[in-house]
C-alpha cells in the first residue's frame, strides 16, 4: 500500500518538474526569438532575486563560479574580438564544441542543487523581450533566466560527454554579477544555437581584460579547473586564429590529420564493399551455370545449407540492396570529408607537404596508451591472446587475397585470348589464391591412348 | 600574490621541461626561454624553434618525397613545421596564411610558444610520447610468451584504488608503476637462476627509468592546469599586441619566394580518387540490382521469385544477409584489443559500482573503468568467424575461375588438392 503511494508521490513529483520545465522552456524560447546580434554591456542589469541568493553559496562553490566566470569572459573577449562570422559551424570544432558540451554538462549536474535556484518570476520574463526590443536588441539582461536556457540542453549532452567523468560537485546556478551573467546567456545561447542553425556569433565591445587573478584551487576542484583551462585555452587560441583570417568562410571543423585518417578508412571500407560485391556476381555467375550446390559455410557451426532457387535470389537481392545501401551511407561519409578537406584546401591550396604520425597508426581521439583488461583465469588471457593473433593473421589473409585478386584480374584481362596459360602459372596462382599457398593442384596430361 | 604565482607558474614550466626530457627529447629550453616567449622577445626564437621542431619530428614524418632533400636547409624544416602544425589543425596566418614567412626570423617567439601549446593540447603528443617509451623500456621486461604491449603480473584491482585524479591515463600509469614493481621481484624470483647479476643490474636500470619517467609524468599532470592558464595570459598578450598591430606586416615586397611542396595535393587526389570509386561500385550495384529483379521477373513469368518464399525463410534470409553486412562493417574497424592491452586480474568480489565510462567503441561493455576480458573474447569470436567467411568465399570463388579456366585449355586437366 505504502509502495503504491510512493509511487504516486513520485508521479505527482514528475508532473510539476514537468511543468516547471516546459514553463521554463516556454519562456527562453520566447526569448531567444527576440534576440538581437548585437549585446551590448548595460550597466543597469542586475536582478533583486540573483542578488538575494548570493549569501547562501558556499565558498568553494564560490570559487567554482568565478572559475566559470574567468572562463565565459574570456571566451567572450575573443569572440568579441574577432569579426563577425557568418555562421557558427554546426558541427563545431573540438575545442569549442566540447567546451560547450562541458558547460552544459556541468550546469546539469547543478540540478541537484534546485532550491537554491528560484524560478523566474514570469513578470520579468515578460520585461525581457522588451527591453530587448527597446535596447535595440540587447541581449543579456542578467536575469535568472540563464538557469532555464542550460536545463533544456542537459539531456542531450550529458550522453555526449566523454572524457572527465566526474565533474564538480554541483552548486548553484545563479552567477550574480551582472557581467558573467550576460556572458553566460550570451555564450550558453551560443552553445544552444551552435548546434542548430547558423546563429551569427554575438560580438560585443570589448571588455576590458580582467585583473582578476585565476584562482588556483587544489583538491577536488583540481581536475575541473585543468578541464577548463586545457578547454578555454585551445577555444581561445582557436578564436585568435579567427580573428586574421581573410576568408570569412566556416573554419573547418575538424584537423587535417583526423580528416586523412577517415579518408583512408572510407577507402578501405569502400574496396571491401566492391570486393564483397564481385565475390557476390562470381557466385551468382557460378550458380547459374549450376555447377555447384550454393553453399555458405560459416565457421563454428560447420554446416553446408543447400539453397532452393528462391531463397538464393532473393539472398542476392538482399545482399545487393544492402551493399548499395552501405555506398550511399559511404558517399555521404566521403562527401562529409570532402567538405572538410575543401575548407582546408582552400586555404593550404596544396602548398604543404602531406604529413604522417609517426609510429603506431593510433587515433589522436582516442588514448593511446593501451586499456587496462581485467580477466579472470589464466587460461581466458591465453584464449584472449591466441585469439587476437589468430584474428590479425586472418585479417592479413584477407587482404592480402582481395590484393591478389585483384592484380590477377588484371593478369588475366591483360592477355585476353593469347594462347592458353602456361600450366605452371595456373598451378601456382590456384594454390596462392584458392589454397592459400597450402596446397597444390595437379595438372595432368589428358592423352588419349591410342 | 603575483610573485608566489610566477614562482609556481615557473615550477610547472620546469616539470614540463623535465618530463621532454626524460622523454629523450634534446636540448629543452629553460623555464626562462619560455617566460621571454610570452613576451615576443627575440632572443628566445632560436630556442623555442629548436624546441617545436624537435617535438613535430619525433611525432610526425613528411609523406613526400620532400623529405629526402637536405635536411639542414631551413627552408625545409619551416616547410615541414608548417605542414606539420596544419597537419594537427593548427591554422595560424603564419602556417596556412596566403602569405606565409620566408625565413624562421620572421615568426615571433610568441607564436612559437602558441604553436608548442597547441601541439601539446591537441592530440595528446605527450601521451604518445609516453607510450612509445613505456613500450621500448616495458617490452624487454616482459616475458617470453607474452608479446607486446603485455607486462606480466598479478595485479590487484584494489591497487588502482587511492586516485588522486581521475583519469584513466593516470589509473594507468599507476597500475603500470604497480606492476612494474611487482613485476621485477617476479621476475627475479622466476629467472633467479638463469640471470646473471649484469642482467639484473640492467633490470633495475630499466625499471627505474621507466619510473622515471612515469613520476615525471604524474608530476607534470597534478600541475598541468597552471600551464595553461600561463598559456591564457600569453594569448591575451598576443591578442593586446595584436590589435595595436596591423596582421600580415611582412614587408610585401622584398620576400624571397617560399618553398612549396610538388606533392601537396596528395590529399585531393585521395579525396577524387574516392569519389570516383564509390560512385563506380554505386551504379554497378544498381544496375545489377535492376538487371536481377527484371530477370526474375521475366523468368518467373510476371511473378516475383520472393513471393514464392514463406514468410519465415524470407525472415531466415534477411536475418542472414545482415549477418554478412554486419560483419562487413565490422571488420572495417580496429579490434579492442589491436592495439595491445594491459592485463588486470579481476577481484573476484568487486565491490566498487561501475563507473559509467564511455569509450568511443558503442556496444563496449565497461565495468569499473575496465575492459572485461569475456567482451573482448566475444568481439574476437564474431570477427574470426566473419574473416573466416569472407576468406573462404573468396578463396572458393578463385576455384571456380581457375577451374574455368583449365577447362580452356585443351589436353589438360586440373585435378584439385583433396580437401583435408
Amino acid at each position: 500500500m505504502s509502495l503504491l503511494y510512493a509511487v504516486e508521490e513520485a508521479v505527482k513529483m514528475c508532473k510539476v518538474e514537468e511543468s516547471r520545465l516546459t514553463e521554463n522552456t516556454r519562456q527562453c524560447k520566447e526569448i531567444l526569438r527576440s534576440m538581437k546580434t548585437r549585446v551590448t554591456v548595460t550597466s543597469e542589469l542586475e536582478s533583486a532575486a540573483a542578488i538575494d541568493t548570493r549569501e547562501d553559496i558556499p565558498p568553494e562553490e564560490k570559487q567554482e563560479i568565478d572559475l566559470l566566470e574567468q572562463v565565459l569572459k574570456k571566451a567572450l573577449k575573443i569572440r568579441s574580438t574577432s569579426e563577425v562570422h557568418k555562421d557558427l559551424h554546426s558541427d563545431s570544432k573540438h575545442p569549442n564544441e566540447s567546451k560547450n558540451k562541458t558547460l552544459v554538462n556541468y550546469t546539469v549536474k547543478e540540478e541537484d542543487k534546485r532550491k537554491l535556484v528560484k524560478s523566474v518570476p514570469p513578470s520579468e520574463m515578460c520585461k525581457k523581450p522588451n527591453h530587448h526590443r527597446r535596447a535595440g536588441g540587447n541581449a543579456g539582461h542578467g536575469a535568472p533566466w540563464t538557469r532555464p536556457v542550460l536545463v533544456r540542453k542537459g539531456p542531450n549532452a550529458h550522453s555526449v560527454f566523454k572524457r572527465r567523468p566526474s565533474l564538480p560537485k554541483s552548486a548553484p546556478m545563479k552567477i550574480s554579477s551582472t557581467e558573467s551573467q550576460q556572458k553566460m546567456c550570451v555564450k550558453t545561447t551560443n552553445a544552444k544555437e551552435s548546434s542548430e542553425d547558423n546563429f551569427p556569433s554575438v560580438p560585443c565591445q570589448e571588455v576590458p581584460a580582467s585583473g582578476k587573478d585565476w584562482k588556483i584551487t587544489t583538491g577536488s576542484t583540481q581536475s575541473e579547473e585543468q578541464w577548463f583551462d586545457t578547454v578555454s585555452f585551445a577555444a581561445s587560441l582557436a578564436g585568435t586564429e579567427n580573428k586574421t583570417e581573410p576568408f570569412l568562410s566556416e573554419w573547418p571543423s575538424r584537423s587535417p590529420a583526423a580528416i586523412t585518417t577517415d579518408l583512408d578508412l572510407l577507402t578501405q571500407r569502400c574496396l571491401d564493399l566492391t570486393h564483397c560485391f564481385h565475390a557476390e556476381l562470381q557466385a551468382q555467375k557460378d550458380s547459374d551455370s549450376g555447377t555447384r550446390a550454393w553453399g555458405r559455410k560459416m565457421e563454428g557451426c560447420g554446416k553446408t545449407e543447400v539453397w532452393t532457387l528462391h531463397e538464393r535470389e532473393y539472398e542476392s537481392l538482399q545482399m545487393l540492396k544492402g551493399l548499395e545501401r552501405m555506398t550511399a551511407e559511404l558517399i555521404t561519409c566521403a562527401d562529409h570529408q570532402k567538405k572538410d578537406w575543401e575548407r582546408w584546401d582552400v586555404r593550404i591550396s596544396g602548398a604543404l607537404c602531406p604529413v604522417r604520425r609517426r609510429g603506431e597508426r593510433g587515433d589522436p581521439a582516442h588514448s593511446c596508451l593501451p586499456p587496462i583488461l581485467s580477466y579472470s583465469t589464466e587460461a581466458e588471457l591465453r584464449e584472449l591472446e591466441s585469439r587476437r593473433l589468430r584474428v590479425e593473421q586472418l585479417q592479413q589473409a584477407v587482404r592480402l587475397q582481395q590484393a591478389m585478386s585483384d592484380s590477377l584480374a588484371s593478369y588475366w584481362s591483360s592477355r585476353p585470348g593469347a594462347g592458353r596459360p602456361s600450366a605452371v602459372v595456373l598451378r601456382g596462382l590456384y594454390s596462392l589464391l584458392a589454397e592459400g599457398g597450402v596446397q597444390f593442384p595437379s595438372l595432368v596430361l589428358d592423352s588419349e591412348s591410342d | 600574490m603575483q610573485r608566489e604565482k610566477s614562482v609556481k607558474v615557473k615550477e610547472v614550466i620546469t616539470s614540463l621541461c623535465k618530463l621532454l626530457s626524460a622523454l629523450s627529447v634534446e636540448s629543452i629550453p629553460t623555464a626562462e626561454a619560455f617566460r621571454r616567449a610570452k613576451f615576443n622577445r627575440k632572443d628566445a626564437t632560436v630556442d623555442m624553434w629548436s624546441l617545436l621542431r624537435r617535438i613535430l619530428q619525433r611525432a610526425f614524418a613528411l609523406d613526400c618525397a620532400c623529405q629526402d632533400s637536405k635536411d639542414q636547409d631551413n627552408n625545409m624544416q619551416l616547410l615541414f613545421v608548417r605542414s606539420a602544425l596544419c597537419h594537427c589543425g593548427y591554422g595560424a596566418p603564419w602556417v596556412v596564411g596566403p602569405r606565409p614567412p620566408s625565413h624562421i626570423e620572421e615568426v615571433g617567439s610568441r607564436d612559437l610558444l602558441l604553436a608548442f601549446s597547441w601541439v601539446l593540447s591537441t592530440g595528446n603528443l605527450l601521451d604518445v610520447l609516453l607510450a612509445e617509451n613505456v613500450h621500448q623500456l616495458d617490452s624487454l621486461s616482459s616475458g617470453p610468451t607474452i608479446v607486446r604491449g603485455l607486462i606480466p603480473g598479478q595485479l590487484d584491482v584494489s591497487a588502482c584504488g587511492p586516485r588522486a585524479d581521475t583519469t584513466v591515463k593516470t589509473d594507468q600509469i599507476i597500475s603500470n608503476i604497480s606492476s612494474s614493481a611487482v613485476c621485477q621481484p617476479h621476475v627475479t624470483g622466476s629467472n633467479h637462476s638463469n640471470m646473471t647479476s649484469t642482467a639484473l643490474d640492467k633490470e633495475l636500470e630499466r625499471i627505474q627509468a621507466l619510473n622515471g619517467i612515469l613520476e615525471a609524468y604524474l608530476d607534470w599532470k597534478l600541475h598541468e592546469h597552471l600551464f595553461w592558464c600561463w598559456m591564457d595570459s600569453v594569448i591575451d598578450s598576443s591578442l593586446a599586441d595584436a590589435s595595436e598591430v596591423k596582421p600580415g606586416d611582412w614587408p610585401p615586397g622584398e620576400r624571397a619566394v617560399t618553398v612549396r611542396c610538388p606533392y601537396g595535393d596528395e590529399t585531393r587526389r585521395a579525396v577524387r580518387r574516392l569519389d570516383k570509386m564509390l560512385l563506380r561500385l554505386q551504379t554497378e550495384l544498381r544496375g545489377r540490382r535492376i538487371e536481377q529483379s527484371t530477370l526474375t521477373l521475366t523468368s518467373q513469368g510476371g511473378r516475383q521469385g520472393a513471393s514464392r518464399l514463406s514468410e519465415s525463410q524470407r525472415m531466415e534470409v534477411e536475418k542472414k544477409v545482415s549477418g554478412y553486412l554486419e560483419g562487413l562493417r565490422l571488420t572495417n574497424t580496429s579490434a579492442i584489443t589491436s592495439r595491445g592491452f594491459l592485463p588486470c586480474l579481476q577481484d573476484p568480489q568487486p565491490t566498487k559500482p561501475p563507473h559509467r565510462f564511455h569509450t568511443g567503441e558503442p556496444g563496449l561493455a565497461v565495468t569499473g573503468g575496465m575492459l572485461q576480458a569475456s567482451t573482448a573474447l566475444d568481439e574476437l569470436r564474431e570477427r574470426e568467424a566473419v574473416l573466416q567467411w569472407q576468406l573462404e568465399r573468396s578463396r572458393q570463388n578463385m576455384r571456380v575461375e581457375m577451374q574455368r579456366q583449365a577447362s580452356t585449355m585443351e589436353g589438360m586437366v586440373l585435378i584439385p588438392p583433396i580437401k583435408r
